[in-house]
């Protein structure tokens, strides 16, 4: 990978800057490099292969904690759901054990 | 193969009858695909690791994907 510049705000010459993203199921935070116009679904590419473990990644999503929202818009580009650098994102599953208390107060997970 | 001796390893290897997934030989059913070979059950979506069928994969950087994660990933 060629040399970029870093400008003094923190992104690259080629308009590209870091992200970070908390992996939830190993626990562990990657940066990227990203770019306004990569779709949720290429950075998640990127992060699974920077990654290389063979798991069953289908269920997880990006969640980011801050807006309270799924970036579950696949095609969005960064740019359109607002990310920039300073965005802590999680990548994490989508389904979640859940324990409920139901009316005669037993509890099921 | 062609009168010399092999270890199984390596006869495989020669005939290009390993499979891409697991580097082991393949004796019984094979999935050909994207220039390699796999045992059926090791010809897994690069993203969800359920196993696809020849025909319904799609390929993108020579990994394979099967509909939904394809979609997902690259719209």
């Amino acid at each position: 990978e060629h040399h970029m510049f870093k400008l003094p705000d923190g992104k690259y010459a080629d308009g590209s800057w870091e992200l970070s993203i908390y992996v939830t199921d190993l626990q562990c935070e990657r940066m990227l490099r990203v770019k306004g116009d990569m779709h949720i679904g290429g950075l998640m590419l990127q992060l699974v292969e920077d990654m290389d473990v063979a798991i069953d990644w289908s269920d997880h999503a990006l969640w980011w904690p801050d807006k309270n929202t799924w970036l579950s818009r696949t095609r969005s580009t960064l740019d359109q759901c607002a990310v920039q650098a300073d965005a802590k994102l999680h990548f994490t599953p989508m389904h979640k054990t859940l324990r409920i208390q139901l009316p005669d107060m037993q509890q099921i997970d | 193969h062609e009168g010399h001796p092999y270890c199984e390893i390596h006869y495989h290897a020669i005939r290009g009858s390993l499979c891409s997934g697991c580097n082991k030989p393949i004796t019984g059913r094979c999935i050909t695909a994207m220039q390699k070979k796999f045992h059926p059950e090791h010809f897994v979506c690069a993203f969800c690791l359920k196993q696809l069928n020849k025909g319904t994969f799609k390929e993108q950087n020579d990994k394979p994907y099967c509909h939904p994660c394809f979609v997902k990933l690259f719209g």
